[in-house]
């Protein structure tokens, strides 16, 4: 089950399409060459047994705790969004700046950005194995990591845009 | 004498032949696709690694004049999570996709390149421009 288990990510399988109520059993049906099944290790036992509830669209223990570990990270995301949308409306009431003309749009996508890719990332993972689950929370994080760079490119841009006139 | 009659049918097989050329054609264009693709997230990988670098010499101390080690150590996560997310993209996605059809291949990755375009890069700040 091990091996048949971890390396195909599998969005085909479908729920209930094993008869059978337990999948060890055709595990071991299907793999007659492997003679010690049973003592395989603890840490591919748990993997295999949450690709098989992952194939079910459930969330096993090790599941969740690959969400939970990487969300922290979107969470530090979004309080980091937070404290920026704090300051903005500080940044731009300076000096003789415009507070009506503040892009407000920006720090309040940069605030959407950590939970909506969370959502979307554990959204397509659902059925994925662990693996594919932590892949795609990767590629969601470096994807929050570039785009709030970005709006903060883009707001530093305006702010400069703003600021132009007050300096020449 | 049964297997010449197998083989020899080749020619008179066209729509055998038609099916390979297509999936030859769409794997010919899956192929430059990716060839492209990979270029264009290299590009951004370098995109981001200079922007990031010129903005890192243009304010030496963006963040609180003492920053914590985790605060430090997650700004650095952030910073190389950027630089990598081109090509992090690229590869997931070919992995991610490998069931999928080449139109949701390129769909997925044409998303990535819309979506992590280095503006910290492209964007010159007017503020070091204009003085």
């Amino acid at each position: 089950m091990t091996d048949t288990g971890i390396p195909g990510e599998d969005r085909s399988v479908v729920p209930g399409a094993v008869p059978n109520a337990e999948p060890e059993q055709v595990a071991d049906t299907n793999a007659p060459a492997g003679p010690k099944k049973d003592d395989s290790d603890p840490v591919s036992d748990a993997i295999s047994d949450d690709a098989r509830s992952s194939a079910r669209g459930k969330l096993g223990w090790l599941s969740i705790t690959v969400a939970v570990i990487f969300g922290l990270f979107y969470v530090y995301a979004f309080f980091t969004a937070i404290a920026a949308i704090v300051e903005f409306p500080r940044t731009w009431s300076m000096g003789t700046l415009d507070a009506g003309s503040a892009p407000w749009a920006l720090p309040i996508i940069a605030l959407l950005l950590p939970v909506v890719v969370f959502a979307a990332a554990f959204w397509i993972g659902l059925r994925r194995n662990v693996f594919g689950k932590a892949l795609i929370f990767i590629l969601g994080l470096a994807a929050v990591a570039a785009l709030t760079i970005s709006l903060n490119v883009f707001e530093a841009s305006a702010l400069a845009t703003a600021l132009a006139p007050v300096g020449v | 004498m049964s297997e010449n009659p197998g083989v020899a049918p080749k020619i008179p097989s066209p729509p055998a032949a038609s099916r390979a050329d297509a999936a030859g054609s769409a794997n010919r264009v899956l192929l430059v696709g990716y060839g492209i693709l990979a270029g264009i997230f290299v590009l951004y990988a370098i995109g981001w690694a200079l922007g990031l670098s010129r903005q890192a010499a243009a304010e030496p101390v963006t963040a609180a004049a003492a920053p914590g080690v985790l605060e430090q150590f997650l700004t650095i996560l952030t910073a190389s999570l950027a630089v990598a997310s081109g090509p992090l993209w690229f590869a997931s996605v070919f992995i991610l996709t490998r069931k999928n059809g080449t139109a949701v291949k390129l769909a997925w990755q044409a998303l990535g390149v819309v979506l992590l375009v280095p503006w910290i890069f492209i964007v010159v700040p007017i503020s070091s421009a204009g003085a």
